[in-house]
């Protein structure tokens, strides 16, 4: 998803990841052999200070 | 999740955060041994166990059944030596960094339907796209670099 805003957070400044379009296979407690992941499976992290309720806060927040 | 070829008629759960009691939309905490940086920061470790989400198979309908289940997970990504930056001045966000790659490998329970789906190792996921860099947005966007 390039050239997008990659925050969950709005009034956020600091280190930030995000990826997405996972591919995998795992196995399930039946021991079905089963695909995970779409183009919408996505992940990040948001580490840095927000701005909140008037003030600004630190916080490390994840999207999964 | 799938049976069969990963398209949305095959998928039978999708796991996500819910809408948190704070309004905050599918935004976890990450307590402070969550996420750890190499020397160089280069590579990022993001780890939780116990997380609670749902299990929504129907996402994005509106009136898609929720069950409560919990995930683990680690996600490791690395930056590549590649910039990259995404800005755009009326939606008042800039981000740079570097591409990077990202790789993944969770467990998942889903309690009351007695299920539980474990992925392969981390090293055999792949992504599509992963950045790693630094964001500023909102009231911050015009505060310069982060």
């Amino acid at each position: 998803m390039p050239n997008v805003e990659l925050s969950n957070i709005y009034h956020f400044q600091g280190k930030l990841a995000r990826c997405n379009g996972f591919h995998g296979m795992g196995t399930d407690n039946r021991g079905n052999r089963l695909a995970w992941g779409t183009a919408t499976t996505d992940y990040s992290y948001m580490a840095g200070e927000y701005w909140a309720g008037r003030r600004s806060r630190p916080g490390t927040f994840a999207h999964t | 999740m799938f049976k069969g070829p990963a398209v949305p008629a095959n998928q039978f759960h999708d796991f996500h955060p819910p809408i948190s009691p704070e309004g905050l939309y599918w935004v976890t905490p990450v307590p402070s041994t969550g996420l750890i940086f190499t020397n160089n920061g280069k590579t990022a470790t993001l780890q939780m166990a116990n997380v609670s989400i749902i299990d929504q198979p129907k996402w994005p309908a509106m009136d898609a059944e929720t069950t409560p289940a919990v995930m683990d997970f680690k996600l490791v990504l690395h930056a590549t030596d590649e910039p990259v930056m995404y800005e755009d001045p009326a939606r008042q966000y800039r981000f740079e960094g570097f591409k990077a790659t990202a790789q993944l490998e969770a467990m998942f329970r889903v309690p009351s339907i007695s299920f539980s789906f474990k992925t392969d190792p981390l090293k055999t996921s792949t992504s599509d796209f992963a950045v790693m860099g630094f964001e500023a947005n909102g009231k911050y966007y015009g505060a310069g670099k982060s």
